[in-house]
């Protein structure tokens, strides 16, 4: 225990990674019927990862191994070298995240902010030559007066990191290319996602919707919904501007809830994610809704697969059982979201007025 | 998404947490920090240009209805009945066996103006045509050889003082009429152009008053109404009613379905394709010219009466079970027995010969005492009582019960095939030639076809101007114009009097099912179907459920910022 403990201290990461890795592996070694079993649970298999259904779609066969595991790692990936300050490697990671599902290209302008304040943190820092080496970030960067004219320019070093996905992307499409036999995986890919030609349910806000509406206005309402996530993207960037991580964030948890084929994996990717914001758990606990949230969320885990089976096997039920559940599910998700948002929003202003601190608030 | 643009104000709202206000005094919040300003309007400036920027093009680019150009006129004009003058000129071709050349030609130009004109016309303005040609002795038709020939006289003139009898005999299989005329009857050779004339009115009379009857009330006969009228007499009228109310509309395709439903579970065979070939097949083979015909045949055993009649009773006196009229429109168990449904392209005409079970046999119909009967427009059913002799106990042999025969499937066929000419809308005279009562048919059929694609055609006309939102694709352009192509042509054949199909050509009935099949499709084309019941109304049910609660906080940021922007920017001006 003592070993494991020194072990764990000295090479944290390389202890977790192992770890995971071996969880996974011995899982799918010790119960060799689990994916089977996986693939058929609605709140996890959706077209865009499923093995079992992309044999309609053909490319997707080669991309939905990595797509749902590499998409949140090259999110998190991205995230963190983006914490790093190092906006190629970031930008790469969102473009090889976009490439495999689409969405995360939405991440790209949070990150790329997250970035921006990295990369300014550390010019600051290297310009004050009293501090040490300044290889690890200080968090409590708030109060380091900054040298204005040291910084990169916000334009510059936003059309550079914009460049630079689209070079990553382009990289990817080309390499794509070389090792897949034609272009017809770009239709294949994007136009699942962005046409929802499968309607099996899911965990989604998606499936009901558009098995509802008529077909004139389908393209219409697909539109709607993509450009509904998309709209978030920018304004999270402007109201955060101080904390871009809590952006960035805040973006992938708009998606995991928006998403067209959601499911309970992109979920749980965001709320590990949400870890990411620890420092604001005691604001959202104190005052907001995280139990209420919480336990909606048990409860639709709960209930999702019972009234699912009843209605695709027993057919005791019908669908609006099943998509009224997964509404709850989405709502308990959006309740954690905007108490993360409150929370963040708290946090800056608590920062700037110590004094409000632990204070009810009152509509004026 | 309401949070976030609501929350763009959040910061300010936090300022309550100041110190509690005392008594009544009201509190005004601190001016809020330009930055915290600027940030709001930004982000209520970007969710604005999201949705003017990339929604409201993509809303006009997905909702914009596509309308091909359809020559409206056109089908317009043959909606009313303009764009063709139909005309049926019945070409007749007549030898004289023994004449010249020079006679026969003089007496079919006094049959041309007899059949003609004059006051003993038709009164409908030439619309029924009666070119007579002569032809020599080896039926060589010297002229209009692409005319169908709709009758051919051979007139026997007997010279012999003795003859004085006037005859007609029709040949079964083919257009023709023999007239043998006694030129020592009163009138003598002035008396045989009326005569001959005559003869061929009566003959094709059923057949214009059939015409009449179809184009009566519809645009194409508007001019001639009146002539139409005076050429129907009621009794004609109310027997065409009854012929066209049995008769399957027009259709390129019939699926003719035999079937026997069997009470019990004997006779369990019957020699079907035996008796189809000897008594159905000439008559299909006949029909061949007007439609396709596919048949199937099955057997059911252990076929039980629907339970929503009331069943046959027993009539002591005659020793017969009855069945009641009122329930033979319910003796067909539409519910169990397999009878296809005339679903998809072409009818299914449905024959039921139904063998009722030992114990209620002999069933006859109470009212006539007849054992069949004709379902209008779905077919025709018969009813086999089993013979008696053979459930005496010392007569039958094993197939004798169990397999009917080609000789015991007789009269039921015969029957079967004189109600499949019924049902098909096959006229009924003149009775002694199939092939006359076919040509009529043919005649009939490119008629009703004609009629019944230009009114489509009206309707769709009609249709595309009423809703101006109604997407029109080129598919239905495309239709149209080969429904229109059609239609010119059938017309031409028809003007012109070629009504089968030739190698070059497909003949006036060819080309009139092809304008009504293109007709119909472009009538029916599914992605028009659905919005002509779309009204603009129901948009607003399906924007506003999602797009307003999205778009009501939008707007309400919108308004609120340009006011406070609008009021910011009249005080800077005032001070």
């Amino acid at each position: 225990m003592e070993a494991l403990t020194k072990v764990y201290r000295d090479q944290p990461k390389t202890v977790l990674f192992t770890a995971a890795a071996a969880i996974r592996i011995l899982a799918a070694l010790l119960f060799p019927a689990l994916p089977d079993l996986l693939t058929l649970r609605a709140e996890l298999s959706t077209p865009v990862n499923s093995f079992k259904r992309s044999e309609t779609v053909q490319y997707r066969k080669v991309y939905s191994s990595m797509s749902e595991d590499s998409t949140h790692t090259m999110a998190a990936y991205s995230t963190s070298h983006a914490c790093q300050a190092q906006a190629t490697t970031a930008a790469f990671a969102v473009a090889l995240a976009g490439h495999t599902s689409l969405h995360p290209v939405m991440l790209l302008p949070p990150i790329g902010l997250l970035c921006y304040d990295r990369v300014c943190v550390q010019s600051a820092e290297k310009g004050q030559t009293s501090e040490t080496d300044g290889a690890i970030a200080d968090s409590t960067k708030t109060n380091v007066a900054v040298d204005l004219r040291s910084q990169p320019q916000p334009l510059q070093f936003g059309l550079r990191f914009v460049a630079t996905f689209i070079c990553a992307e382009a990289f990817l499409f080309g390499f794509s290319r070389l090792i897949l036999p034609s272009w017809r995986f770009i239709p294949s890919i994007y136009m699942t996602l962005l046409e929802l030609p499968d309607l099996t349910p899911n965990a989604g806000l998606w499936w009901y919707f558009f098995i509802e509406m008529f077909d004139a206005f389908r393209s219409f309402f697909l539109g709607v919904f993509w450009l509904h996530m998309l709209s978030y993207s920018v304004p999270f960037c402007l109201r955060f501007q101080r904390q871009p991580l809590a952006a960035v964030v805040l973006m992938m948890g708009i998606i995991a809830v928006f998403e067209p084929y959601a499911n309970a994996g992109d979920a749980g990717a965001w709320l590990s994610c949400l870890c990411l914001l620890g420092h604001l758990f005691e604001l959202t606990s104190l005052h907001r809704y995280t139990f209420p949230a919480i336990a909606t969320l048990l409860y639709s885990t709960l209930l999702g697969p019972a009234f699912h089976h009843l209605w695709i096997y027993a057919g005791s039920g019908n669908a609006n059982f099943f998509y009224a559940i997964t509404l709850v599910w989405s709502l308990a998700l959006l309740i954690l979201l905007t108490d993360t948002v409150y929370a963040a929003l708290r946090d800056e202003w608590e920062a700037e007025r110590p004094e409000g601190k632990g204070k009810e608030i009152r509509q004026m | 998404m309401e949070t976030s643009s609501a929350d763009g104000g959040g910061t300010p709202g936090l300022e309550g947490t100041r110190p509690r206000p005392s008594g009544n005094a009201t509190l005004t919040p601190p001016p809020e920090p330009s930055s915290a300003l600027f940030t709001r309007r930004s982000i209520v400036l970007s969710f604005w240009a999201i949705v003017l920027c990339l929604g409201l093009p993509h809303w006009l680019w997905t909702t914009s209805t596509y309308r091909a150009t359809l020559p409206l006129s056109t089908m317009n004009d043959w909606a009313e009945g303009k764009a063709c003058d139909l005309r049926f000129p019945f070409p007749i071709h007549l030898r004289v066996p023994g004449w010249t050349l020079g006679e026969e030609e003089e007496l079919a130009g006094k049959l041309r103006v007899l059949l003609h004109g004059g006051k003993g016309g038709d009164g409908l303005g030439g619309m029924f045509d009666f070119p007579v040609h002569v032809v020599d002795s080896n039926d060589a038709y010297p002229l209009q050889a692409d005319m169908d020939e709709a009758l051919k006289v051979v007139l026997h003139v007997n010279e012999a003082p003795n003859a004085h009898e006037h005859t007609s005999s029709l040949e079964p299989w083919e257009p023709t009429v023999h007239l043998s005329y006694g030129l020592s009857r009163a009138g003598g050779r002035d008396g045989l152009p009326p005569w001959v004339a005559a003869q061929i009115r009566e003959l094709f009379k059923p057949q214009q008053e059939a015409l009449a009857y179809l184009l009566n009330g519809t645009p194409f006969a508007a001019t001639k109404h009146e002539g139409m009228r005076a050429m129907m007499s009621r009794e004609s009228e109310a027997k065409l009613d009854a012929r066209s109310t049995r008769a399957f509309k027009p259709s390129t395709t019939y699926h003719l379905s035999f079937s026997l439903f069997v009470s019990g579970n004997e006779p369990s065979a019957w020699a079907i394709e035996d008796a189809l070939g000897v008594y159905v097949k000439p008559l299909i083979d006949a029909l061949s010219g007007i439609a396709n015909f596919t048949v199937t045949t099955q057997v059911q055993l252990r076929a039980s009466f629907s339970p929503s009649i009331a069943g046959p009773t027993y009539d002591e006196a005659s020793g017969e079970w009855k069945l009641r009229k009122e329930g033979l429109s319910g003796f067909v168990n539409a519910a169990e027995w397999p009878l296809s449904p005339s679903v998809g392209e072409g009818s299914t005409i449905n024959f039921v010969l139904y063998v009722p079970a030992q114990g209620q046999s002999p069933l006859v119909i109470a009212e006539t005492g007849g054992t069949g009967w004709l379902v209008p427009q779905w077919g025709s059913v018969a009813i086999l009582n089993p013979n008696p002799r053979s459930s005496q106990p010392q007569s039958p042999t094993a197939t004798a019960l169990t397999t009917l025969t080609a000789a015991d499937l007789e009269p039921v066929m015969l029957t079967f095939a004189e109600q499949l000419t019924s049902l098909i809308g096959l006229p009924s005279s003149p009775t002694g030639s199939l092939a006359l009562r076919l040509a009529a048919l043919q005649r009939e059929r490119t008629a009703s076809l004609l009629l019944s694609s230009s009114s489509t055609l009206g309707a769709l006309s009609r249709l595309v101007h009423k809703l101006p939102n109604i997407p029109i694709p080129d598919t239905v352009a495309t239709s149209v114009s080969t429904s229109l192509q059609h239609l010119e042509l059938a017309c031409q054949d028809l003007r012109t009097g070629r009504y089968s199909k030739t190698a070059g050509d497909l003949g006036a009935l060819g080309h009139a099912q092809a304008a009504n099949e293109a007709s119909e499709k472009a009538f029916f084309e599914p992605s028009m179907v659905g919005q002509v019941y779309f009204p603009d109304e129901h948009k607003v049910a399906v924007y506003v459920p999602l797009l307003g609660p999205m778009g009501v906080p939008l707007v309400l940021a919108g308004v609120k910022e340009l006011l406070g922007w609008y009021r910011g920017r009249g005080k800077v001006k005032g001070a």
